[in-house]
């Protein structure tokens, strides 16, 4: 029995695309993550979802879904700009463009992630050696109290200011939220200190809204200006949020 | 000379579907990672349409229960399926549908125009008898670093990955420079890749061992003029074997009594010898 060309190329077509479209017709051709990340098998935490296996392709809606974590609170951590996209919309992926211009040794992308779930869930979780977490990721881990001192430190010590990315790129063509950049490092509120500056300095947004009394809206938005419409002292915010960022 | 181009022209065609069919595939995917999508056209990466994705995560799949990442189930039901067709014809997947094959082959057609006959004889036999090795060398290293980090190494090196995403910015400098490698050196070597780096076409390669249609001589017909020789991209020399076993064959045809060998019923691929039953019907 021969194979000719002709025959060769039936063969080809049919086995390969047939089982192809066999496959699809059954539903077993899957091309794309499931979205629902693996089970922690044994220990503590058996029977939760793996914050591990969190893939790049994951949005923030997914990572909601299956860990509970809100797409928000992970916005917020990674300083991403929710006004124009929803939080739910942004993949695990999209931090490593987001970030990539920023030169530092390391880099915030999935794994990133993979790390700020797991410690917000409480569990530990060994992140690659480069993986670095945002300022605003570090700060809600510790309000919400799931950081030792030293972890906390660590942390800190090799976190990231989102503003330093918006320095260096175009902040219109990524997705951080646009922090303006003056006297980021002082940690000194001015006339032109925005919310965002204040989150990345350390401060949450529960302890600004404490303090303002209500939430705010844009958080490129400086806080005299903020004052100023809301006919309340600059003075008296200024001084309450100095006082908590230098305990920072 | 018509039932010559006529094999080519067969093998092209089916080529040239799988490579648009891959292009198209990919283009729906990076148009829906954009948010545009496009009617009857489903995008998929090209990592979950390689079967070769299937393989690495073997070891992964059986000790783990899951796949690498960026791997899914349409990478390993592909795997089987091309397994099959290896089964049943050896390498016939590398010869016919590997887009990456192709695209070495469309290139070495400037490689033949400018070299003539020196075309894919350029390196020392010597040399290239032992750098036809180096694949094996790739597929364990493959398949080693992937069981170890979990994670698909080969696609940083990977030219059929940069060809097929090179608009994407998802594809490393070393992924660039080996397709740069690859089609610089098409120029003057068939098919370099599948020749001395592919770790698919090790595996299937394989196959050519226990293959159930092989390429057979009839030795009794065959006037040993070695058409069938220079016709081999993988440089086999057919004339001197009554069935080829070598583990760089593709299954393209070329030295078949349908298109290089200038005898009928001499070379094909067959179960069993070429012109046999008549043989054996005259006896």
């Amino acid at each position: 029995m021969k194979l000719n060309a002709k025959r060769t190329a039936a063969v080809l077509v049919v086995i390969i695309l047939g089982g192809i479209l066999i496959l699809m017709v059954s539903g077993l051709w899957i091309t794309e993550s499931s979205k629902v990340p693996v089970l922690i098998s044994e220990g503590e935490f058996a029977g939760m979802a793996d914050p591990g296996d969190i893939r790049g392709s994951y949005t923030f809606g997914d990572i909601e879904n299956s860990f509970d974590v809100p797409s928000t609170i992970l916005a917020q951590a990674f300083a991403l700009d929710t006004s124009e996209k929803n939080a739910k919309d942004y993949k695990a992926k999209d931090l490593e463009i987001f970030y990539e211009d920023l030169d530092i040794d390391g880099e915030v992308g999935t794994d990133s992630v993979r790390l700020f779930v797991a410690l917000y869930l409480g569990m530990s979780y060994e992140a690659e050696e480069t993986s670095l977490l945002p300022n605003p990721a570090v700060n809600i881990l510790r309000e919400k109290g799931v950081l030792s001192d030293e972890l906390f430190q660590s942390l800190k010590a090799k976190s990231v200011s989102p503003a330093a990315v918006v320095e260096l790129s175009d902040a219109s063509t990524v997705g951080i939220s646009q922090v303006h950049s003056s006297d980021s490092d002082e940690m000194l509120i001015k006339g032109k200190t925005t919310f965002a500056n204040l989150l990345d300095w350390g401060m949450t947004k529960t302890q600004i809204e404490e303090i303002i009394g209500k939430p705010y809206g844009s958080k490129s938005q400086t806080v005299r200006d903020f004052s100023l419409e809301n006919d309340v002292e600059f003075s008296e915010f200024k001084d309450a949020m100095q006082k908590i960022l230098d305990t920072l | 000379m018509k039932k010559h181009s006529s094999v080519k022209l067969i093998r092209t065609a089916v080529q040239i579907v799988f490579f648009l069919l891959v292009f198209l595939v990919v283009i729906g995917h990076s148009l829906e990672e954009s948010g545009i999508s496009i009617p009857f056209l489903k995008g998929a990466s090209l990592h979950a349409i390689c079967p070769f994705g299937g393989v690495v995560t073997i070891y992964q799949y059986i000790t783990a229960g899951t796949f690498v990442q960026k791997i899914h189930e349409a990478s390993f039901y592909l795997m089987i399926i091309v397994f099959t067709t290896a089964i049943i014809a050896g390498p016939i997947f590398c010869g016919w549908v590997c887009p990456l094959g192709s695209f070495q082959e469309w290139i070495s057609y400037v490689g033949k125009r400018l070299f003539g006959k020196k075309y894919n004889h350029m390196i020392p036999k010597r040399l290239d008898s032992v750098l036809r090795y180096l694949r094996y060398g790739v597929l364990l290293w493959v398949l080693v670093m992937t069981a170890v980090s979990a994670t698909l190494v080969f696609a940083a090196y990977d030219p059929y990955y940069a060809l097929f995403n090179f608009w994407t910015g998802e594809v490393s400098i070393t992924g660039f420079i080996a397709l740069g490698l690859v089609i610089i050196l098409s120029l003057f070597v068939e098919r370099p890749f599948c020749k001395y780096a592919c770790p698919y076409g090790a595996l299937l390669g394989i196959t050519n061992l226990f293959r159930i249609f092989s390429i057979r001589r009839n030795p009794h017909t065959c006037i040993s003029c070695g058409k069938c020789d220079n016709a081999c991209p993988m440089n086999i020399e057919v004339s001197t074997k009554s069935k080829v076993r070598d583990h760089q064959c593709i299954s393209c045809l070329a030295c078949t009594s349908e298109a290089a060998c200038p005898i009928a019923e001499t070379l094909e691929l067959n179960t069993s010898q070429p012109g046999k039953k008549e043989a054996s019907h005259e006896a």
